[in-house]
């Protein structure tokens, strides 16, 4: 089933699967009320609701795409400040320099290291579902948080 | 004889000078509000209402006192939940396998090597968040409460797999 799922995702383009399989205004509107965490698989549960069991993989896939698109628009905001946030750094003598490419990678470790972790919990047909609902559930909580940070910043 | 006595009351009685106290953080605003099934939004309800309880909870310093407890009670929390998970694990690792399926990854390598993942990212994303702030009196508490958001919802991340 994993691999299944996994050939399901990589057959579509990320864009094409945001396109008809979920409608981010749905999620944008959760947002809007403040109860991120409930708003987190909610349209990929609406989506499998829609499509059928067998397309949990694939509406998991497309909301995590979602959320991928939110954390890379925060990331692009972070970018435009980040060499002012590299030379105060150097000035102060902070060793290591944070950089936002160290955190994506450490992020994308976490995230494998995490989701690899929860998948072996698992047998069978929800092998694969909880390597996909575990990427969902992450990189969503990522996005928030590098939103949050952009909103926050001074 | 009357300094002594003096200083014995105030021994006696700490509450009565709340400064001394430090601040008046308590984990039933995280609990409660985790019962109700808010997960990951409940991190930070704790150091929320203590910096209202604690007298100069407002400043600068109340507020990171109020973090700071906030962090230290996640980062108990995790090391309980992730001892939960490594005895799960262990006992995992103990199973036969099973005949005709390929040998089933170690739980506990499995399990070490998401926590020291998330060390690493954890330390990037608070360096990077407390730098956002550097040069301003917050600098230090925005690290601090960047490490309370991600213990705390680390082990909620851990716990999860029991329904907590």
């Amino acid at each position: 089933m994993r691999a299944f799922a996994a050939l399901i995702l990589l057959s579509a383009p990320v864009g094409a699967q945001g396109d008809w399989l979920l409608d981010p205004m749905v999620i944008e509107q959760c947002l809007a009320t403040g109860l991120v965490e409930g708003c987190i698989g909610m349209v990929a549960q609406r989506c499998e609701q829609a499509e059928g069991a067998m397309a949990r993989g694939l509406c998991l896939g497309a909301e995590t795409a979602f959320w991928q698109g939110r954390a890379d628009a925060a990331l692009a905001r972070l970018a435009l400040r980040e060499g002012d946030v590299q030379a105060l750094s150097s000035r102060r003598g902070v060793d290591p320099v944070p950089a936002l490419a160290t955190i994506e990678a450490s992020f994308t470790a976490y995230r494998d290291a995490a989701c690899a972790w929860r998948e072996g919990q698992w047998d069978g047909i929800h092998h694969g579902w909880e390597w996909a609902d575990c990427r969902l559930r992450l990189t969503a909580r990522h996005a928030w948080m590098l939103h949050e940070t952009v909103e926050a910043l001074p | 004889m009357r300094l002594t006595l003096s200083a014995l009351c105030l021994a006696l009685t700490p509450l009565a000078v709340p400064a001394q106290t430090g601040p008046a953080f308590d984990s039933g605003p995280i609990t409660n509000c985790l019962a109700d099934g808010h997960g990951t939004a409940c991190v930070g309800r704790g150091a929320e209402a203590c910096t209202m309880t604690t007298p100069g909870g407002g400043s600068n310093v109340g507020y990171g006192a109020c973090i700071e407890s906030e962090r230290a009670w996640w980062d108990i929390e995790l090391n309980a939940a992730y001892q939960m998970r490594m005895n799960e694990a262990r006992s995992i690792d103990r199973e036969a396998p099973i005949p005709g399926l390929r040998p089933r990854p170690s739980d506990v390598e499995s399990l070490r090597a998401m926590q020291r993942a998330w060390i690493t990212f954890r330390d990037a994303t608070c360096a990077f968040e407390e730098l956002q702030w550097w040069g301003g009196t917050g600098a230090g508490a925005a690290g601090n409460a960047c490490r309370m958001r991600m213990t705390g919802e680390q082990t909620l991340y851990l716990r999860s797999l029991l329904g907590g």
